[in-house]
């Protein structure tokens, strides 16, 4: 081969520059992406562990049960469990019904009408854990201790529900919770949906709830 | 950055850690893929750990609940039937892993001198994987659960004088029961995985970071010198290249062949009244059985089972070879590479009924990974080797 010139043979030297150049730069994108996608992979790896940690689907069944409610006499209420938390479900009397009415909507901190709270007059059913920090409240038929109306009294902070569940004293901030329900009958209630968990969906009003 | 990590420096060793261990360690240029399989080894343990802690939130150690809670995991858990069959089928590939790595071993010489350490807590972690991998095979209380765990239970019961009230010791009852499934539970989920396993994995990278990686010509090789290269990026990059290789097998079979290495008859309850007709062990464990069923006398069978693992031990001592590799030694090598298959028709043996051809075909198999143990001594007077590399020249 005869000997290049001095010029092309310069040429020549750059170009092997600009190929070492290129090569560095094309390690460079190859590391990048095989660690990003190397790193994606391992974050979604996690998502089935996270998964699991979450409600199995047993316990996701049993939140759909039947209720018979044939027994309830007006102005009582029972407790039945649902996923391994109470449901109050209460007969209410046509008085109670009306001192219920009477309440001004301005007075309460979480307002709520009466017909967002209960599907039919008589019954209502709704969590019974209180929302200042999970006790129990007791059903007071006559009157909740300190004032002239029936409905919930909770004994650990001194919580105050009227007999639709809406909070009128105490530190609770917000009414007892609801959850879907629907009448099989008049004497049989289905409470839940498979769907619904209570903690991320709307709880405050009785037409918003997903239809059990 | 630079600023966290000098105040991290200050107080902790943290950058010398991570240069001297990973980064800048000494690797020699010349390892082949049979040096993968540590690494791949690990990335198994890792899997089997995570996996496990998940599978004990919902497993109940209780022998009426065992079956169904597994059930249980499998139908009702979110991803429950991923997590259990990665940590089912991850025996296969830890035990895949750790064959080719012992065989790697024994092919290039590894445990000849100043290795030793490195080749004996290699054969503690070995033990007690197969220990470890044995207990949890008893935790679905399936009927190959139940009748593995008792055979092999039993085999201590041919120890002389005191083996039948040891064996009653060792399940807590006088039948493997709720006892033996509590504390097979216990270790496998306790003891054996962190305090042996992961400690001993531990000294064994130590081990092996004192001493330097072998390579396939067994030449000790100068930690500066040209033939050895940093860690980083040269084995990260391969060791990570070939773990994905692995793994991407491995979930192929999680995904699409779970059960090729589950044995149906496990999805029976546990029976104390009905014995399958045809036990078989995990393949890991075949060529063992193999061998305990070759011997036609109960203590031989059960000594020469343990002595074919215990006389892994021996190595450093029986190959006294100036020479580490296989590679430069005609003679072992071709008598390591008929051990290997010799290792695998073992495995053939312990997978069918032992009568006929296939006893006698043990016997054989079983007298021939004896005498490889008992020939490597005599190799060195006569053995003519090949001349070995200049290390330039690698």
């Amino acid at each position: 081969m005869p000997p290049r010139r001095c010029a092309g043979r310069r040429n020549q030297g750059l170009a092997m520059e600009e190929e070492k150049f290129a090569a560095l730069n094309r390690r460079d994108f190859l590391t990048m992406t095989s660690a990003a996608v190397g790193l994606g992979g391992m974050g979604l790896a996690t998502v089935p562990f996270l998964k699991a940690l979450g409600p199995t689907r047993d316990i996701i069944r049993a939140g759909v049960m039947e209720v018979d409610i044939s027994g309830l006499k007006e102005g009582e209420s029972r407790v039945v469990m649902w996923r391994k938390q109470p449901v109050f479900i209460v007969r209410r009397s046509r008085e109670m019904v009306e001192q219920a009415k009477r309440i001004a909507l301005s007075s309460l901190r979480d307002p709520a009408q009466p017909e967002e709270r209960v599907q039919r007059p008589d019954l209502l059913v709704c969590l019974g854990i209180c929302t200042h920090l999970g006790c129990i409240p007791s059903w007071h038929p006559e009157k909740v201790p300190g004032l002239d109306q029936p409905g919930f009294y909770c004994p650990c902070h001194g919580g105050k529900y009227d007999s639709l569940g809406r909070r009128l004293d105490g530190p609770p901030p917000e009414n007892l919770h609801l959850l879907p329900y629907r009448f099989l009958n008049a004497n049989k209630l289905r409470i839940g949906t498979e769907k619904f968990t209570g903690y991320s969906e709307n709880i405050r009003k009785v037409q918003e709830l997903p239809r059990a | 950055m630079s600023g966290a990590r000098e105040w991290m420096d200050r107080r902790f060793p943290l950058t010398e850690f991570l240069e001297r261990h990973i980064t800048n360690y000494p690797t020699p240029k010349n390892l082949n893929y049979w040096w993968n399989f540590g690494s791949v080894a690990g990335i198994f343990f890792v899997i089997q750990v995570i996996t496990g802690v998940w599978l004990t939130m919902y497993y109940k150690p209780e022998t009426r609940l065992a079956f169904d809670s597994v059930e249980h995991i499998m139908r009702d858990v979110n991803y429950g039937w991923l997590i259990r069959y990665l940590h089912a089928l991850g025996p296969t590939g830890f035990f895949f892993a750790l064959y080719l790595h012992m065989g790697r071993g024994l092919y290039y010489g590894s445990y000849q001198s100043p290795r030793e350490l490195l080749w004996w807590t290699g054969l503690i972690i070995f033990l007690a994987l197969m220990a470890e991998a044995f207990m949890g095979y008893l935790l679905p209380w399936g009927q190959m659960s139940y009748w593995a765990a008792t055979v092999i239970t039993n085999l201590f019961s041919a120890i002389p004088f005191f083996g039948p009230d040891f064996v009653i010791w060792l399940r807590g009852d006088f039948a493997v029961g709720d006892a033996t499934l509590g504390r097979f539970f216990s270790l496998h989920t306790t003891l054996l995985p962190l305090g042996v396993i992961g400690l001993v994995v531990v000294l064994h990278l130590t081990a092996l970071h004192r001493v330097g990686s072998g390579n396939p010509t067994g030449l000790e090789l100068d930690k500066k010198g040209p033939a050895v290269i940093p860690f980083s990026p040269y084995f990260i990059t391969k060791d990570l290249w070939f773990i994905s290789l692995v793994l991407t097998c491995y979930l192929f079979f999680v995904f699409f062949q779970p059960d090729l290495f589950l044995e149906p008859l496990n999805y029976e309850p546990a029976d104390p009244f009905v014995t399958p007709h045809h036990m078989v062990t995990e393949w890991y464990f075949l060529p063992f059985y193999a061998i305990l069923r070759s011997i036609p006398h109960k203590l031989g069978g059960v000594l020469a089972m343990f002595g074919s693992i215990l006389i892994l031990a021996f190595l450093p001592y029986l190959d006294r070879s100036a020479l580490r590799s296989a590679r430069y030694r005609p003679v072992k090598r071709v008598l390591t590479w008929l051990f290997f298959l010799n290792f695998a028709v073992l495995g053939y043996v312990g997978l069918n009924q032992p009568f006929g051809t296939i006893l006698l075909l043990g016997r054989i198999s079983t007298a021939y990974y004896f005498l490889y143990f008992l020939v490597l001594p005599l190799l060195p007077a006569r053995e003519r080797v090949k001349p070995l590399p200049k290390e330039g020249e690698l």
